[in-house]
């Protein structure tokens, strides 16, 4: 099910938050059953419940902020980010981890988006099936590395238009030919001066042979 | 009007017929070919910039008029008078005025070595381009192919290309390092094809001067007409050429336009006067001069608003990419929609978020971007063509295309120069005799250019770009100074103003004005010692340094000001100094030795070339 997302409560979250990657100030409470909320928290500590448990979102060291910047790569082609969108991103990254080993059975709603802003940008995190805690960041970090291409062709962006924050992507191989191309023209241009070199001078030497024979009487 | 048709591939040094050019046009692209080289692309355009844009304009023109036009004009005369190379030239003039030949030849020599070394940078690029995308686009991954090479990193792409993949500079001139075997590759190849065109003197370079001569031209439109298509080209050469009028008062300026017009005419190099040796006696000298000294300034300017307009196009680009990093600290910061805030709305909004919200934008590392600082950075030089130029290139569409007809460009146009060189060293060698009859020219150009190779090979060493600074910076300026002064003073008093009108008078058909006769007595002697001076002046206060590049220097990518070691000095102020003691060694020579009669009985009119004497 999608997350319930109220814009007022996106707005006093953005308020609340510091411009460097630490966790925001906001929290989801969620329990097992049910799908989870977002509430806007005074303070960072975890708030227990009578059933439902509280899990900061922007838990610092298994939470992951996501940027995508899609006008900057689809221009007029942009599409608006919405739930459904979410809902997409959230299988891609299930997905990725059920790659993993020991995570196959992880589910759509065993990952949690918080705090979208109009950037768009958001924190994920993802909780192991008895939703009692998140998933290590490693884990998460070698799994959308793993699948990195799936997840930007999802939604035709690349790697600097869908920025995972602090997962570092891997960067291309060089493409290096088995032959320089500069050698094979090179090649070319040398091999072809020589040959005109040699048939100046071979003209050179017939004309002076010629020149012994027939001495010049024009003068 | 050839005089002599059908010219037999032999010097005259070995009483055979003098070779002559096919048409006056060869003659013509030949000398402008020699005069318009790798300085008007990328030394007037830096000197334009940094001296007030147009401005400099008002010094340079007076510079070609009161010295320029009389110093090249005086070449051309006597070459074509007296049908000989420079040695012959001075030694017939007066015996004591020989050390001149002999000093043009050696620093014609001197500086055919490093120029064809810039040459073979030049062919690398150029070798280099045929590829999309471009080797210098991009940097390389580190040896765990986890991220870039720190050292590009911290530069830039196209300053590893030029420093690391094309150089692999040391961080020292002491340091040589290893010989790069693509640098020395290169350099075979460029005097394989030096040799291919001169083989047989005017005979080969008269049919290649048809395309290292008119090619350039060709590609300096094309880029005209793209450079001023680009966007920011128009604004950026309005800023460029506004004159500044008032640093005219430095009078650094009016030093850089009398040595720039000197050099970029290629005086005292002996090269013009090979060329015009080879001219009918009866020809109109005085319109050639001026028509060559015009082409050239011309070609200058031509050029000049071409790199502009590029430079104008990338100083625009860089400002757009500042800004659009800034744009994009701040909705990032701010978490704002992408792409809502415009370039243009970019102060604004800063200006808003500034006054809501100053601890958090103070707290970005926002840079600052303005146009005229993009602008100003001034480049001249290897540098403006390895680096400002190629990261140009970059960002124009078809870059591959544009990079192969800029450095195709960049080398047909030092080819006709070196063409100029090696006649300088040539001509006076076969005039000398040094050869036998027997041996063909081939023989001799070829052993020149062999002897040019092996000299050069240090220049492909690790540390070899450090060297051709030291070579540019002290081995031609003082000694073409020398030179030329010497060239003014022997034919306005040694050779004599009335026995020189006369020739001129059968050369062109009337004698030279006022004009040209106060300038050879006068004005130019004048002009030439006060630059002389004013050279040795700020060659003796400014202490010799060289800017290193070293990876590890702490603020690093500056280039890192070193002094150079004292051997290195010496070997500066060496260069400075010893080919002009040609000058004072040959006149002593021949005060000690028996004096003989050198004098050629000169006729009225013009009589036909003769043996200058025993040299």
């Amino acid at each position: 099910m999608a997350t319930v997302l109220d814009s007022a409560h996106i707005e006093h979250c953005r308020h609340r938050r510091m411009f460097h990657w630490t966790a925001p100030l906001c929290t989801i409470n969620f329990e097992s059953t049910q799908p989870p909320e977002l509430r806007a928290d005074q303070n960072d500590s975890l708030r227990g419940g009578s059933s439902p448990r509280m899990f900061t979102c922007g838990d610092a060291e298994n939470a992951f902020k996501v940027r995508l910047s899609i006008r900057t790569a689809l221009g007029d082609k942009a599409y608006a980010w919405d739930t459904n969108e979410e809902y997409l991103f959230k299988a891609m990254v299930a997905f990725s981890m059920r790659k993993v080993p020991n995570r196959e059975t992880t589910e759509i709603s065993n990952v949690l988006l918080c705090n979208v802003t109009q950037r768009v940008s958001f924190w994920f995190v993802v909780t192991d099936p008895s939703k009692n805690h998140t998933l290590p960041a490693v884990e998460i970090q070698s799994a959308i590395r793993m699948n990195r291409n799936r997840i930007n062709n999802a939604f035709f962006l690349n790697d600097q238009t869908l920025e995972f924050l602090k997962i570092p992507s891997t960067l291309a191989p060089p493409t290096d030919p088995s032959m320089p191309i500069w050698i094979i023209i090179f090649s070319v241009i040398f091999c072809i001066v020589i040959v005109a070199v040699m048939l100046l001078i071979l003209s050179g030497i017939r004309q002076r042979r010629r020149e012994t024979f027939r001495p010049l009487g024009k003068l | 009007m050839a005089w002599a048709g059908g010219a037999e591939p032999r010097g005259d040094g070995r009483g055979d017929k003098r070779p002559a050019w096919d048409n006056r046009c060869q003659y013509l692209l030949s000398c402008i070919g020699f005069a318009v080289g790798l300085g008007n692309i990328w030394r007037f355009p830096y000197l334009c910039q940094t001296h007030g844009g147009g401005a400099f304009l008002i010094p340079y023109l007076i510079a070609l008029v009161l010295e320029g036009i009389p110093i090249f004009y005086i070449e051309l005369a006597i070459g074509q008078r007296l049908q000989r190379g420079s040695i012959g030239v001075w030694t017939a003039i007066s015996p004591y005025l020989g050390g001149v030949g002999l000093g043009c030849l050696t620093v014609s020599f001197l500086v055919s070595l490093y120029y064809n070394t810039v040459l073979s940078w030049v062919l690398w690029y150029l070798l280099n381009s045929f590829q999309d995308p471009l080797p210098w686009s991009s940097c390389p991954l580190d040896i765990n192919h986890t991220a870039f090479e720190a050292e590009c990193q911290a530069s830039s792409t196209v300053s590893y290309f030029w420093y690391r993949q094309t150089l692999n500079i040391t961080a020292d001139i002491s340091d040589n390092g290893s010989i790069q075997w693509r640098l020395l590759a290169c350099l075979a190849a460029s005097w394989a094809v030096v040799y291919l065109c001169v083989i047989r003197g005017i005979e080969t370079t008269g049919k290649a001067i048809y395309f290292t001569a008119l090619f350039p031209y060709l590609v300096l439109t094309i880029f005209l007409i793209r450079g001023l298509t680009l966007p920011g080209a128009v604004r950026g050469l309005i800023y460029l050429f506004t004159p500044n009028v008032r640093t005219l008062r430095n009078p650094q300026v009016w030093l850089d336009a009398a040595t720039q017009i000197f050099f970029s005419l290629s005086l005292a190099f002996g090269g013009h006067i090979a060329f015009a040796s080879y001219n009918p006696p009866r020809n109109n000298c005085e319109k050639d001069a001026v028509t060559i000294a015009l082409v050239n300034s011309m070609t200058s300017l031509y050029a000049s608003i071409a790199v502009f307009s590029v430079l104008g196009f990338k100083a625009a680009n860089d400002h757009g990419h500042c800004l659009d990093r800034n744009l994009l600290r701040l909705l990032n910061a701010f978490d704002l929609p992408d792409q809502s805030i415009s370039r243009d709305d970019y102060a604004a909004v800063l200006a808003h978020l500034n006054a809501s919200q100053p601890e958090s934008v103070a707290r970005l590392p926002l840079e600052v971007c303005h146009l005229e600082d993009f602008l100003d950075k001034s480049a001249s030089g290897t540098g403006l063509a390895f680096i400002v130029f190629t990261e140009a290139v970059l960002h124009m569409p078809g870059a591959p295309g544009w990079a192969v007809l800029f450095f195709g460009m960049l080398f047909t146009l030092g080819l006709s120069s070196m063409f100029g060189n090696m006649e300088g060293i040539i001509t006076p060698l076969l005039d000398m005799g040094v050869v036998r009859r027997s041996v063909p020219k081939e023989v001799l150009t070829g052993l020149v250019c062999l002897l040019c190779l092996l000299l050069a090979t240090g220049f492909a060493l690790q540390s070899g770009s450090y060297w051709l600074q030291v070579f540019d910076n002290y081995a031609a300026p003082l000694n073409l100074i020398i030179f030329a002064f010497f060239e003014v003073v022997g034919v306005a008093y040694v050779y004599g103003m009335p026995r020189f009108s006369d020739d001129i008078a059968c050369m062109t058909g009337r004698r030279p004005g006022l004009y040209w006769r106060v300038t050879w007595k006068v004005i130019s002697p004048l002009l030439l010692l006060t630059i002389f001076v004013a050279y040795i002046a700020v060659l003796a206060w400014t202490p010799l340094s060289y800017r290193a590049w070293d990876p590890r220097y702490a603020r690093f990518p500056s280039w890192q000001e070193k002094s150079y070691p004292g051997w290195v000095q010496a070997t500066c102020v060496l260069l400075c100094f010893l080919p002009a003691l040609w000058v004072p060694a040959v006149a002593l020579v021949q005060q000690l030795a028996k004096r003989r009669q050198k004098q050629d009985t000169w006729q009225d009119g013009c009589p036909k070339p003769q043996d200058g004497g025993a040299s």
